[in-house]
Order: C-alpha cells, then structure tokens, then sequence
C-alpha cells in the first residue's frame, strides 16, 4: 500500500512518467480524466449549492492537506477566492530534495477546476505565477 | 439572516497533514493507467516512483537491515489506521495485513477496486528491495480486502 501521505509525490511522478513516454498531451489528457472521475464531489456540491459547493468543496480537502491559506466566500459578488499562502503539494515537492518536481505540475489545477466549474456556468481563473514558491490564488465567479 | 462573506484562514500547523481520499485518486491512476497502456504501464510507472521517491528507505534498508523496513511498515498502517501483525527476525520478516486502510476507504467512498490495485503492493516492495540484499515475497493477496501476508528476507 502506497500511503495516502505519498500520493502527491506520486502523482508527480506519474506526470513525469507520462510525458516522458507519450508526450505532453498524454498528461493533459489524464487530467481532464481525472477531473471527469475524481472531482465528482465538487460537481454535485456545485450543481446543489451553487457558489457556497466550492466553500464547502475546498473547506475540507484544504484543512485535510494541511494548507496554509486564506479562502472568502462572498454572496454579494457571487465569488469564491483561495489565496493559497504555501501549497501543501508543491511544498511538499520543492521540500523533498531527492526529487523534483514536474515542471507544470501546479497546471493540474487549472485544468482539472476548470474543467468542473466553467461548464456549470463559473468562470475560473487561477494565478500561477508564483507557483515556483508553493504559492497561487484562485478565484471563481458565477456568471 | 445568511452572512454575507465567509472567512477561513489556517495555517499548516492547524492541522494534521492526512487526505485519505488521495487512495481513491491512486486507485483512479492504476485505473487509468491499466485500462489506456496495460499493465505493464502501471508495473513500470510504480517501480520508478518506488525507486526514487522511497531511495531513503532503501539506504536505510542497507545501512540496517529488514528493521528498517519494519520501523517503516509499522508507522505506515499506524498512521493510517491499518491492521497489521508482524512477526520479525533478523533476516526474516512476515507481515500480515489484516485490513488494508487503502481498499477499505476506496470501497467506503463508493469506487470500485482498480484490477491492478494490488501492484501497489506488488511492484512497490520489490523495487524499494531491488538494490538491497533482501527480497520480497507475496504469497496471499486478496484483491477484494487488501488483506496480504508479505515475507521479507534475505536474497538466496
């Protein structure tokens, strides 16, 4: 049994793997997989709740993988924010120096979210680019 | 009256760093992996990412033999709330797994057992053991509950 604490370095892992044997679009093609067969608990918290689905979505994946971070649900705006202050994966991968991290690993986010929420009538929008230092923010709005 | 904003800010040290769901994930990878490029995809995939991932292990195992190993097994089904028993000698070590924490959540939460789960095991141990003097060997593994007598020992 692989720990459910390794899965992030495995993940990893499985995105090097595939890229180096079927390319980049083998990687895009299993995160839109993934999306589809994983992320099923956000899409009904969504498709029932709405905006709040991603509050409660996010309320317990990122307390279980222990983020630092700060996250706002705003009903007037109808907008959901993450402001992740260090990612507990791509710390994880950046911490553990005997590997390394795949290069676009922090892009599963936008295409696995995304993939959920814009055809649910969201739009998504993440910004990466201090993913280098575990950090992104992420926000959805309803249209 | 619905408040207007909701709030939540945590630090790391808040919590205890534990998402079991990512079994359910792992289960969808082997899945994944089976079913578009075989399994020897998924044989080939977990022997890489033992043996980088878990290379401390494996120089541990070097440097101090199969109590290395089991120090490792112990904390690994203890942190997961597993059952295990472990009868060890110095050059022998049998572990039985009597509920596998992996399979039990995966089940619980309404997937079903990727075929080539069991290589998780099966291809993992091996390749943590490749470069060491021991060796693993698998004669029970039950594919519907996890539950596994492994044997280490020395390689003849």
């Amino acid at each position: 049994m692989i720990s459910c604490t390794d899965f992030i370095p495995a993940y990893n892992e499985l995105f090097k793997y595939l890229e180096e044997k079927y390319g980049k679009k083998a990687v895009i093609e299993f995160w839109n997989y993934i999306s589809d067969k994983y992320l099923t608990h956000l899409r009904k918290l969504v498709k029932r709740y709405g905006i709040k689905g991603c509050w409660m979505y996010w309320s317990k994946t990122l307390n279980e993988e222990a983020a630092n971070f700060t996250m706002e649900l705003d009903r007037e705006k109808r907008q959901f924010k993450i402001i992740m202050h260090y990612c507990p994966s791509k710390g994880r991968l950046l911490k553990t120096k005997h590997i390394t991290a795949y290069p676009d690993y922090c892009q599963h986010c936008d295409v696995l979210y995304r993939r959920v929420l814009e055809p649910l009538g969201f739009e998504y929008a993440i910004d990466l680019t201090e993913c280098n230092k575990a950090k992104c923010k992420v926000i959805v709005k309803q249209k | 009256m619905k408040m207007k904003k909701l709030l939540m800010k945590k630090s790391a040290s808040d919590n205890v760093y534990f998402h079991p769901d990512f079994h359910c994930a792992m289960n969808i990878v082997i899945d994944y992996l089976e079913k578009k490029y075989g399994k020897d995809a998924v044989k080939e995939y977990l022997r890489r990412f033992s043996a980088t991932y878990y290379r401390p292990l494996t120089e541990k195992i070097k440097r101090k033999g199969l109590s290395a190993l089991k120090q490792y097994i112990e904390q690994l089904y203890k942190k997961e709330n597993g059952k295990i028993d472990i009868l060890y000698k110095k050059d022998v070590m049998t572990v039985l797994i009597k509920r596998c924490p992996a399979i039990s959540h995966i089940k619980k939460m309404g997937y079903t057992i990727a075929r080539s789960f069991d290589e998780t095991t099966k291809s993992v141990y091996p390749a943590i053991l490749e470069s060491t003097e021991y060796e693993c060997e698998i004669p029970i593994y039950n594919k519907k509950t996890g539950k596994a007598v492994l044997i280490f020992r020395k390689k003849k």
